[in-house]
């Protein structure tokens, strides 16, 4: 039992460490076929991030202790949540809350946009600012969406709200909630319609705002925290979409949950390729939607319960 | 009813709390379409169900007619006045979706009407009121139309989910009547532009003496 | 030989007394240290009479004759609850005790340090007895002893205008609430003809009245909206260990008297309470972080954050009531121990942000964060205390406020999953949806606090030559620090005393020890050990590879200046913009120029912000009394003989209206 708990803890850890960087590049190569170019090819972010942890830092001299801080307690953060969300289709190896799992994330937003101000730059301050306006639409709508699930288990525990087979929710709340959980995750992910990660101009964006003073070992520990959230969301995501089926075997629910979850790196860069970026101003409204969805999901469960 | 029947009843209502957050014209009419389309789909298969050929035959009407016909000429006339955008009146659009989606959820909540309507017929009811919001919170003519589309919609569907509460017949009455009401608002709307060079309704206040 | 808890009051009460009295003989050479040590020494005391009453039977104590109030005598009620309250208020003043010392130093001159170390402690004793009287003459005399006292403490600096003119806010607030309270109590009296609050059991619409003029005055003295103005008001003009006392604890007096009124006793027991303070609740947590998100000036924005706090426990308590009258036994456990939690926690993390801006306040003399900037690198152990006191406030885990949220959150999820009715369902996922927005908004509002007045460079001189607190002044930051973490890790402790005292309310509900199943301590050290072994590792890198050190990325165009750093309300303008319609949020733009767009000679803006409720509602309200005023200032001219009038036409009045109710 000992034994087989750790090796879960392996598993997921291994998992956490590798396959954010290989969703990354499955973006990065789908995005780039999309658009008729040849691409970098599959596994360049491993070697980006390497050669990234091999270089020295370069930190303003404004900055305080906290900068160099931030990166290391978002990337233990983002482990931790690993750990709690089944997003690899077996269960976790940590008991997870929800409401531990919205508030670890929210650990992460702070230090995060605390780094960003820190050295006393407009641009890093100019994308904490969005980042703080955007989870304020993004986050009460993730919070409403898993919370009809919650609803509906009678409990916040993954283990349960989370759980596979007879006795989870109807289709239509977990799509509610997939189309929720999908529009506010690409915004707090700063993704497409919310942010484009390939402009270059750091004065219109969120996510390079935020790390544009961080460099070597500082900004691969920064990236490599927000490839896991991306990869441990979309996970979720899977999760939700797994509920709506009829119990697998284990391996066949962790292949299903690996190819949704490369599946959705895919339709990101489809939407990314496809879409235009919003206007700032537009925001709110696009993520009243996902708002808006999760309500109507719990209303569905509160009128069946 | 069978098991089918409430999600997809829930599917065109929640197609139309969608337009209510919605401010380009085009997407709110194929939302529309979609709407329209997939009523007539289910009148059909409630009137197979039901033995009621007249009502395969008005499915089948509002679902070319309405659902494919009146979309066509209206992205057709949005294109020809070259607006494509309508801003909310009164409420911001989410703020209205958050409105509308409020309002929905109290009229299951409280059901004030359990006098006279079936539960399942309220999605119906919430169908008409989301098309009278719909006509009242935007500025543009065509808005107008589209929100009284909705509102028919909602009529049609009460007819579905209340079978022999109307004669399929009015139902295609009703259709005609629409159809050419439609092409006169559409056509109106130009000789609205044309006299005072805009379509906003509000600006209608003026013509007071 | 009287128990240990009589002993332990009586010695808090013994160095509280005794302070007043010896500082008022002590002409202007202050012993500060003395003084303060007396503080600390009540604090204790009274920390030691807390955890005694807390493990002994409820008793009543009353005091012997010549201390009699007319109708009732002086007497006190010694349970749980008012234990728990005593913690919470010997937990906040004795770590301020520490910082007194040397914070008051700076004010020696500016005002008359008597009245100040008159005024403490009577304000910390009249606390705690308010929380252990055990009917309302002795509540009210309390009441208004508390009343006075912080007000004179309010006014501590009064040769500034402005703090003359925010005391006199919180005096007017204070009357008014007296005011109702007082009617209140008569009300109750009349209606059961006792003054014990424990023989007071009013159900149905009789409870109506007097519960609403009670509720009304005991939430303008909780900062509840519509009646919070005083908070932002009277918070800034107080020495901050005064604000911190008042923000901390006495702001809770008034929700313990809503606490045991409404949710223990059932003195006044009808639903509409629960809705009224669950609607009023999510207004004033919602709004009073909005408001905190926009404000210029640190201890206004702890102020705002106070009303958003007072929410979030006053949507606790009207659940936990609203919950009784519809029959979820859970969730009137789990909102009662999430209210009284969060008012400790509060206690705690609100009294050191408030310790935190003081030291801020003292060494740059503004708390105007347009002018501070930096002080991270300045006085970097406050930095780290404030983020911790922050950190703690947005409920981030593993800290204490996390858990009293979570238990929020636990409460409104069982409500959404098993009330009774598919409306309260709704309600119940409304309230979760409600508290991850507060949830998410104080964090914005924080990180902002922090990120502009501690991080980044300078903005003034005053900032750049900030230096570090004290240690007096760290040491009690840090006592209160160490208290949010260790209560953070130490849940299952905290909600063991709880569970003794919210059984009662809900005797047949799950325990809440198992519905805390979250491995606090584990998840914490897993964080300490993954972060310190990734940060060993970074270090070890930077041997090899030392950080380089160099100036701000400027885009090449030399270095930047500290204007050009982002300040406090292009920080709030994205998320202003978007709750507009609340702020009544206005930009004004004007560009000046021959050529405008591609030359401009001048450009302004201007951002306006102002409240609905008191452009709206309490300007026209305070017009009109003053004109009222105005038109009685005339029946007051001077005249005896006018006087005896009015005085003899009173007295006739009421024996007439006497004579006519017989």
């Amino acid at each position: 039992m000992r034994f087989a708990s750790i090796l879960l803890l392996a598993f997921y850890l291994i998992h956490a460490l590798t396959l954010p960087l290989l969703l990354a590049g499955v973006i990065q190569f789908s995005k780039s076929r999309f658009l008729n170019r040849q691409g970098p090819p599959l596994l360049q972010p491993f070697w980006d991030i390497a050669k990234l942890f091999s270089k020295g830092e370069i930190i303003s001299e404004t900055t305080t202790g906290v900068f160099r801080l931030a990166p290391i307690i978002s990337i233990a953060v983002m482990l931790c949540t690993a750990l709690m969300i089944p997003w690899l289709g077996v269960s976790a190896p940590l008991p997870g809350d929800l409401f531990l799992i919205i508030y670890l994330m929210a650990v992460e937003k702070f230090v995060t946009q605390l780094a960003a101000l820190d050295a006393g730059s407009s641009f890093g301050a100019l994308g904490a600012s969005r980042k703080a306006a955007v989870s304020i639409a993004a986050e009460p709508a993730v919070v409403i969406a898993l919370a009809a699930l919650a609803a509906h288990a009678h409990s916040s525990s993954v283990s349960l709200f989370l759980a596979t087979g007879p006795g989870s929710a109807n289709l239509f709340v977990l799509l509610l909630v997939v189309a929720a959980l999908w529009l506010a995750v690409t915004a707090e992910l700063a993704r497409m319609p919310v942010d484009d990660p390939t402009t270059h101009l750091e004065l219109t964006m969120i996510h390079e705002a935020l790390i544009l003073e961080n460099s070597g070992r500082n900004l691969a520990l920064r990236e490599f925290a927000a490839a896991i959230e991306m990869t441990v969301l979309f996970g979720l995501i899977a999760r939700v979409l797994l509920m709506a089926l009829p119990p697998f075997s284990p391996v066949t629910a962790y292949l299903l949950s690996l190819g949704l979850i490369l599946a959705a790196g895919v339709a990101l860069a489809l939407m990314e390729s496809i879409l235009v970026k919003l206007r700032w101003r537009k925001i709110p409204s696009l993520l009243s939607f996902a708002l808006t969805a999760g309500i109507i999901a719990n209303l569905i469960v509160v009128l069946k319960g | 009813m069978s098991f089918e029947f409430g999600p997809v009843a829930a599917c065109t209502v929640l197609l139309g709390l969608w337009m209510t957050g919605l401010t380009q014209l085009p997407s709110k009419l194929m939302l529309y379409a979609l709407q329209t389309v997939t009523l007539g789909l289910l009148a059909i298969w409630v009137g197979k169900q039901h033995g009621e050929p007249a009502l395969v035959a008005a499915g089948t009407a509002v679902a070319l007619l309405k659902g494919v016909a009146v979309p066509v000429y209206l992205n057709r006339v949005v294109r020809r006045l070259g607006c494509r955008r309508d801003e909310g009146l009164l409420l911001a659009p989410p703020l209205l979706l958050f409105a509308t989606a409020g309002a929905l959820g109290a009229l299951m909540l409280l059901h004030p009407f359990s006098r006279q309507i079936a539960p399942s017929a309220l999605p119906t009811i919430g169908m008409l009121f989301i098309g009278m919001v719909l006509m009242v919170s935007r500025r543009l003519a065509v808005s107008q139309i589209i929100g009284f589309l909705v509102l028919e919609n909602g009529i049609f569907f009460y007819t579905i989910a209340q079978p022999h509460s109307m004669p399929p017949v009015v139902e295609l009455g009703v259709l005609m009547d629409i159809l050419a009401g439609t092409m006169l608002a559409g056509l109106l709307t130009f000789r609205i532009r044309d006299s005072f060079e805009h379509i906003d309704v509000t600006e209608l206040k003026q013509l007071r003496g | 030989m009287p128990p240990l808890s009589h002993l332990f009051l009586g010695a808090a009460a013994l160095f509280w007394l005794v302070l007043p009295l010896a500082a008022l003989f002590d002409g202007q050479h202050t012993h500060r240290r003395a003084w303060s040590a007396l503080i600390g020494l009540g604090a204790l005391t009274l920390l030691g009479a807390a955890v005694t009453v807390l493990y002994a039977r409820p008793e009543s104590l009353t005091l012997p004759l010549p201390f009699f109030l007319g109708t009732a005598p002086i007497a006190f009620h010694l349970d749980m609850l008012a234990a728990w309250f005593l913690a919470v208020i010997a937990l906040s003043s004795g770590p301020a005790a520490f910082y007194l010392h040397d914070y008051m130093e700076h004010m020696k001159t500016r005002t008359d340090m008597r009245v100040f170390w008159t005024a403490l402690p009577l304000l910390l004793l009249s606390m705690a007895l308010v929380v252990l009287a055990a009917n309302a003459l002795t509540f009210l005399i309390a009441w208004e002893v508390m009343s006075l006292s912080s007000f004179l403490l309010v006014a501590t600096d009064h040769r500034n205008a402005s703090t003359r003119q925010a005391a006199l806010v919180y005096l007017g607030a204070t009357r008014v609430g007296t005011a109702f309270l007082a009617g209140g109590f008569l009300w109750a009296h009349a209606l059961t003809g006792s003054w014990v609050f424990q023989n007071w059991h009013l159900a149905g619409v009789r409870a109506l009245g007097p519960g609403l003029l009670l509720l009304t005055g005991l939430g303008v003295k909780a900062g509840m909206w519509p009646f919070h103005l005083w908070l932002p008001a009277a918070h800034p003009a107080a020495p901050s260990p005064v604000s911190a006392l008042m923000s901390g604890v006495m702001v809770k007096t008034a929700l313990y008297a809503i606490v045991r009124l409404f949710l223990f006793s059932r003195a006044f027991a009808h639903p509409a309470f629960g809705y009224i303070l669950l609607i009023l609740g999510s207004v004033s947590a919602v709004w009073g972080i909005l408001f905190a998100l926009i404000q210029e000036d640190i201890k206004r924005i702890l102020a705002y954050s106070t009303v958003e706090n007072v929410g979030l426990i006053l949507i606790g308590i009207g659940g936990a009531i609203s919950a009784r009258f519809l029959g979820v036994a859970g969730a009137v456990q789990l909102g009662a121990a999430a209210a009284l939690f969060q008012i400790l926690n509060h206690a705690l993390f609100k009294s050191l942000l408030f310790l935190g801006a003081g030291s801020v306040d003292l060494r740059t003399h503004t708390r105007d964060l347009t002018k501070l900037g930096g002080l991270g690198k300045r006085m970097p152990y406050t930095f780290g205390l404030f983020i911790l006191g922050a950190a703690a406030i947005c409920g981030l885990p593993p800290l204490n406020g996390f858990a009293a949220e979570w238990l929020l959150y636990q409460g409104s999820l069982h409500i959404a999953a098993q009330g009774t009715t598919p409306l309260l369902r709704c309600c119940g996922v409304l309230m979760i949806g409600q508290t991850a927005l507060v949830g998410v908004l104080s964090l914005a509002c924080y990180t902002r606090a922090l990120g502009v007045a501690f991080q980044g460079r300078p903005r003034t001189r005053a900032a750049e030559e900030a230096k570090e607190a004290s240690r007096g002044m760290l040491l009690a930051q840090g006592l209160l620090a160490a208290g949010c973490a260790g209560l953070g890790l130490a849940v299952p402790l905290a909600l063991s005393i709880l569970q003794r005292l919210v059984t009662p309310l809900a005797p047949n509900a799950v325990p809440l020890a198992s519905v805390w199943t979250l491995p606090m301590p584990m998840l914490a050290l897993l964080l300490v050990f993954t972060t310190g072994g990734i940060a060993m590792w970074m270090e070890s890198a930077a041997r090899r590879q030392p950080v380089r050190k160099f100036i701000t990325w400027e885009c090449g165009f030399g270095d930047l200046t500290p204007r050009m750093q982002v300040a406090s309300g292009s920080f709030a303008q994205p998320i202003a913009r978007m709750f507009s319609a609340f702020y009544r949020y206005a930009i004004h733009l004007h560009i000046d120029g021959v050529n405008r767009r591609l030359f401009p000679e001048e450009i302004t803006v201007e951002t306006k912000t102002g409240a609905v409720l008191e452009t709206r509602i309490y300007h026209p309200l305070v017009r009109w009394v003053d004109r009222a005023g105005d038109w009685i200032v005339q029946m007051q001219a001077g005249s005896i003989h006018l006087y005896l009038l009015t005085m003899f036409g009173t007295l006739l009045l009421l024996l007439a209206i006497g004579g006519f109710t017989r």
